[in-house]
Order: C-alpha cells, then sequence, then structure tokens
C-alpha cells in the first residue's frame, strides 16, 4: 500500500509529494498529466524577435494548430494565454463534470501537467503577517518553507528595495532580472518622485520572479530570449513540470498519468481509497493509501472533497482576487528606442499600502507588450486596421500593460456547491460569485488612486479591461484553516475536519487572498502541510 | 490556372488593404481555411456588407472604419482580423507588425495621417454603413 497518495502535480501538488518522498515515504501521485509538449517541440530556443523574421513556421504557434490563437470575441479568463500555453485548461473544460458559473463569474481549472502554474506569470511574493490577519498561522510557521522552496525553483528580487519590506526576508535571493526599457524609466521616475509617492502609501521596486537569473541546476541562466508567454527553452522560469521530474527519478514515487480523481473513502483503519478515471477510456481505478493530500486546485479539490463526503448541497466559501488590466502608455517612453535583449514578464511592480501598516494592498504589476501578436491590440483598436496598425506599432514600444490585484475576504455572496440531478451521474458544481456592493466600491476608488499615482510616473491609463471576476485564476477558501472546530474546515496543519487521513495542500485552506499572487505560497504552504503530515505519522 | 475561389480573392483585396502587399496564395489557402474552421463562413446577416466589398473594393477602408466604430463585432472587422492575424504571423510580413522606433516629430507625424485618413473614412463609411444595416 501507499503511503501517501498526493492528487495533483501542480504547485501544491509537487511541493507537497517532494519532502514525503525525501522523507522516504511511498508516493503516489496521481494526476491527468495533460501536455503541451506538441508546441513545445515545434519552437526553437531563439529570441522572439528573431523568429518572427526568420522562423517560416511561426503561424502554427504563434496563432495555433488549431487557430486557438485568434480569438476574435470579447477578452476573457485565460485570454493572457498563448496557444501553447492553451493545454493548461483545454482539456478541463472537456472533462471535468459540468460546471455552473452564475453571474460574472468565469472561473479556470487546469487538467494539465503542472497545473495552473504551467502558465505562471512568475512573481514570487511571500505573505507577511500583515498579509496572514485572519490565518490561525503566521509568517514565522511558513518562514523556512518560503526558503526551502526557493531553493528548488530560484527566486529573483532586491532585498533593499521598496518592496522588501512587504515580501520579508528571504535568504538565497538570486539577482534580480534586468527590467526592460519600460521598467527601467519607471523605476527611474520612482526614484525622483520616491518621498513624495510613498507619503501617498505608494511603493515600487523589482518584482520577486522565480526565474533562474544564474545557473540552478539544469536550469537557466535566463538568455533574455522574451519568449516567456511561448516556452521554456531556458528553463529560466520555474514549472512544476520540473519537480516532477525529479520526483519520477525516486524510487520510492510512482506518477500516475491520465488518473482523474473522482472521490475517496475512508476505511475503518483510517486508510483510504481513491476512486479515479482515465480520461481516455473512461476506465476506472481504486488506488489505496494511508493518507491522502489534495491538492487538485480549489475548485478540483472542492468537487472531490463534497462529493466524496456527500455534502450534496451544501455551500463553501470560496475566494478570487479581483484583477483588472489597464493598457496603459509610458509618456517617458516617448521617442526612445526599446533595448532588445529582455524578458516577457513583469517589469515594475506597486504596492498601495495607504495606512502603512501592510494590510489592505493592492499590487500593480506592469508588463510590456513586445513578444504578444499586435493584432490582438488591433482588435481593441477603434480604428480602420491600417491606420491602427501604424499607430499600435509605434505605440507598442511605449505600451505597458498594468494589472491591478485586490485582496478578497469571504463573503455569503461568495459560495460554491455541488448538486448531484437524479439523473446526472456527476456532481454538477456551482458556483455563485457576487461581491458586495461595498467591495465593488472600494475596489474602484483604490483603482482610482492606484492610477492616479501611476499617473504621476508617466504612466497614462488609455483603457480598462475587466475579464469578469475569477479572472486572475487565483482561487482559495473552500475549506478555510481555522482553530475552531468547524465542519468543511482544515486544521491550522492542514488536515480535512471531518477526516482522519485527508490533507489539504492547495488554495483551498487560506482563509483569505491578500492581494498578492499566491503561487509561491501555494507551495511553501503545500510544504508545511507535508511537514505537519510527516510529524502525524511519527 | 484559374480564378481563385471567393476566400482565397478576398484575402488577396484584404492584405492589399492591411499591409500594402498582396499575399501569397499559400496565406491566401490558410485563410480560407482559418476562416472556415473559425466559423467565419455561411449565412449571415453581415454578408451583405462583404458582398459589397467584393463589387466595390474602394468601399473597403470605409466599411471597415464605420465597422470598427459602430459594430466591432461585424463579420467584415473579424475576417479582417483573421486577414491580419496571418499576415503577422509571416517571415514575409512581420516586419510591418513588429514594434518600430519614432522620434516624437515622427509619431506626431503618423498620429496625423492616422486621424485624417480615419476621419474620411468615417465620413463615407458611417452613413453607408448605417444604411445597408437599416436595409436589413
Amino acid at each position: 500500500m501507499n503511503d501517501i497518495i498526493v492528487v495533483g502535480s501542480g504547485a501544491s501538488g509537487v511541493h507537497a509529494a517532494l519532502p514525503l518522498a525525501e522523507a522516504g515515504l511511498r508516493v503516489l501521485l496521481l494526476d491527468v498529466g495533460n501536455d503541451g509538449a506538441d508546441y513545445r517541440q515545434m519552437i526553437p530556443a531563439e529570441p522572439f524577435e528573431k523568429l518572427r523574421r526568420s522562423d517560416t513556421r511561426q503561424h502554427r504557434w504563434l496563432l495555433g494548430e488549431e487557430w486557438e490563437g485568434v480569438p476574435l470575441g470579447p477578452v476573457r479568463v485565460g485570454a493572457q494565454l498563448t496557444p501553447p500555453r492553451q493545454h493548461i485548461h483545454r482539456l478541463a473544460d472537456r472533462v471535468l463534470g459540468p460546471r455552473r458559473d452564475a453571474g460574472a463569474f468565469h472561473a479556470m481549472e487546469s487538467l494539465a501537467f503542472g497545473g495552473l502554474a504551467a502558465g505562471w506569470g512568475a512573481g514570487a511574493f511571500p505573505f507577511t503577517d500583515a498579509d496572514l490577519r485572519g490565518w490561525p498561522i503566521r509568517r514565522s510557521d511558513l518562514q523556512e518553507h518560503y526558503e526551502s522552496v526557493a531553493r528548488i525553483i530560484g527566486v529573483c528580487g532586491s532585498s533593499v528595495d521598496d518592496l522588501a519590506p512587504y515580501f520579508g526576508s528571504l535568504p538565497g535571493l538570486l539577482p534580480a532580472a534586468r527590467a526592460d526599457s519600460n521598467g527601467e524609466t519607471l523605476r527611474e521616475c520612482y526614484e525622483r518622485k520616491r518621498v513624495q509617492l510613498r507619503q501617498r502609501g505608494l511603493h515600487a521596486g523589482d518584482p520577486w520572479l522565480a526565474m533562474a537569473t544564474e545557473r540552478l541546476g539544469d536550469r537557466g541562466p535566463l538568455r533574455y530570449l522574451d519568449m516567456e508567454f511561448w516556452a521554456d527553452a531556458d528553463r529560466a522560469v520555474y514549472r512544476p513540470r520540473y519537480t516532477t521530474e525529479s520526483l519520477r527519478k525516486l524510487p520510492n514515487v510512482q506518477v500516475e498519468d491520465d488518473a482523474l480523481v473522482e472521490r475517496f473513502d475512508e476505511l475503518a483503519d483510517g486508510s483510504v481509497t481513491v476512486d479515479t478515471r482515465c480520461t481516455k477510456s473512461d476506465a476506472r481505478r481504486r488506488f489505496e493509501g494511508k493518507r491522502l493530500v489534495l491538492a487538485a486546485g480549489t475548485l478540483g479539490s472542492a468537487r472531490i472533497v463534497l462529493r466524496s463526503l456527500q455534502q450534496y448541497g451544501v455551500p463553501v466559501s470560496l475566494l478570487s482576487n479581483a484583477y483588472t488590466y489597464y493598457p496603459s502608455l509610458n509618456l517617458r517612453m516617448m521617442g526612445k528606442p526599446m533595448r532588445d535583449r529582455r524578458h516577457s514578464l513583469t517589469q515594475f511592480m506597486a504596492v498601495h499600502d495607504p495606512h502603512g501598516d501592510g494590510a489592505d494592498l493592492v499590487t500593480a504589476q506592469a508588463y510590456s507588450y513586445r513578444s504578444l501578436l499586435l493584432f490582438k491590440l488591433l482588435k481593441e483598436t477603434p480604428l480602420p486596421l491600417p491606420q491602427a496598425r501604424m499607430l499600435q506599432q509605434t505605440l507598442q514600444n511605449w505600451l505597458v500593460i498594468l494589472g491591478v490585484h485586490h485582496a478578497d475576504y469571504p463573503a455569503p455572496t461568495k459560495r460554491l456547491w455541488v448538486d448531484r440531478q437524479i439523473k446526472d451521474p456527476d456532481a454538477t458544481l456551482h458556483v455563485r460569485y457576487e461581491p458586495t456592493d461595498t467591495e465593488l466600491l472600494k475596489r474602484a476608488s483604490r483603482e482610482k488612486e492606484v492610477l492616479r499615482l501611476l499617473r504621476k510616473l508617466g504612466c497614462l491609463p488609455i483603457g480598462s479591461v475587466h475579464p469578469g471576476e475569477g479572472a486572475s485564476i487565483h482561487y482559495g477558501g473552500t475549506f478555510p484553516m481555522t482553530r475552531d472546530e468547524r465542519p468543511l474546515t482544515t486544521t491550522p496543519e492542514g488536515r480535512l475536519r471531518g477526516t482522519q487521513s485527508v490533507w489539504m495542500a492547495d488554495g483551498s485552506g487560506f482563509p483569505t487572498l491578500p492581494a498578492k499572487g499566491l503561487t509561491f505560497t501555494l507551495m511553501a504552504n503545500a510544504r508545511r502541510v507535508a511537514m505537519a503530515l510527516l510529524r502525524e505519522r511519527r | 490556372m484559374g480564378a481563385p475561389p471567393p476566400l482565397e480573392a478576398e484575402f488577396a483585396r484584404f492584405s492589399r488593404y492591411i499591409v500594402g502587399r498582396q499575399g501569397t496564395r499559400r496565406l491566401a489557402r490558410r485563410y480560407a481555411l482559418a476562416a472556415t474552421r473559425l466559423g467565419l463562413v455561411g449565412e449571415s446577416g453581415d454578408e451583405e456588407l462583404l458582398k459589397l466589398v467584393r463589387r466595390f473594393p474602394m468601399l473597403l477602408g470605409p466599411l471597415d472604419a464605420a465597422a470598427a466604430f459602430l459594430r466591432p463585432s461585424h463579420l467584415l472587422r473579424k475576417r479582417l482580423l483573421l486577414a491580419t492575424a496571418i499576415l503577422e504571423a509571416t517571415t514575409e510580413h512581420a516586419s510591418r507588425f513588429l514594434p518600430r522606433h519614432r522620434s516624437l516629430p515622427g509619431f506626431i507625424f503618423v498620429g496625423c495621417v492616422v486621424a485624417i485618413v480615419t476621419a474620411l473614412r468615417l465620413a463615407v463609411g458611417v452613413p453607408l454603413f448605417l444604411l445597408l444595416e437599416d436595409k436589413q
């Protein structure tokens, strides 16, 4: 019998499995593992602009073999994924049990190898004690796990700029990635107006990214190919797939592909059986283990838990960071050429902390629009196409896409539940996610203030894109960790209450979602849960 | 060699309009395939306007300007965007889409040209577009 069954190969799953496997336990990793290998083999390891001028087969990966890179409708969740990354959600849309999203909520789920983190923007932002308000754990409980995970994934950034207090200390930080000309001009302007902006609550600096700017095992160093949206040629940006590759080499680890977990059962002796379905043949298989670690993603894990515990119609909380894009012009780039060697991810980051206590932050990340196709911009430009092309070709160097993130907190109007119809073999997952009017007003006023401050850096918003609730692809809070004994919650260590052997290692246990990317904390928390599980077994 | 099928001929017209050069037959076939796969071919009220463009190619610019302004989801606009995507993803035409460095006076000049041409196209295109929409 397996000692541990881990469900999911995403950011949480692999970082829960790794310490358990390293401790010598027999670990079975169950995953569907849909892969994007076809595209990976198609894309040469060359700079984006060089490929655009030389690769005669570029249409195949730029537009997609099924033309999936030509979205002609409105901007939706996942719009940022290029064809080589779209395998992340394609199979999930088809294979998972039905989901009904009410209102303007559009979730993305993944059955890909590496889960949603296969398309991670690599923002690695540790949570501070201020972020963890309302959680039963503190930063000190996560610190050693942040450090261990950072040694594996490689986190680059600055420990001395104005953002550092919002991330806390992290030994072994790799040198920050060099910003492109857009990021550099924003940074220079911030330095000039630093005192004034800080007084108004804006703090800015280098984003922390899970990117190997120096050689890290068989990864990196970053080659500045500007291909991060399309491929992982230099393996500089961390992907959970790399940890799965390491896990596969361990003799006590078995990775079972194409095993979609549907439910679990706890037996009288405390062991667990897990029922899976093969997505290709529909064949059913059953696996046994002494403990089960669920890391199938917040929605995936909710589906499994609520079906397994037969909690049909029982609502649980759901959290999702609100997210808005602001295409903006960096006026200080006018007439200046753009540096050619660059990476595609966040170039500059700002935190709005109006009360100066680190709580209730809004974060803004600035990307350049250089390694994506122009026609997507033309689609949003109300001009005749030749004129739109002429204009945007010039503006592209000055264009900054600002991604603004908000925190999220539980509310009675943010719920999910499963509901089994009499003739429906699968439980339908229902999502009703409606922010309160107070939240919507607060979001709007905070965004207005952040944009006003960013205008002082020369960043002029020219529009806004609201892809809908759920578009941040950050979800959590379904089985929040609490100190009180309540059903459908987890203990601070991560065990699902009402079970003896089931542990939650993904975002399900997060009681709130701070306005920072979650992925690094998902990894650190998964490792923390795994270590707690190890202690319990001993 | 016979006359190209309608979608391929349409692509030739669109590419001359978008980048000022006629796309190759290979790209035209790619366009026809993609338009079919993406469901941009078939019966639609918007086809009337495309027929008009086929008969009077000089109306393409004004009607594109009007559609961009009044109804960006119009079939004409979708087909033009598809042709743009196909042209952009080629080594022959990539330089027309890759970022171009211009000085500030150069940018102001481009801005003025864009504004004048757009205004002229809208002046012709909007009444015509509204008339055709009204007829349907």
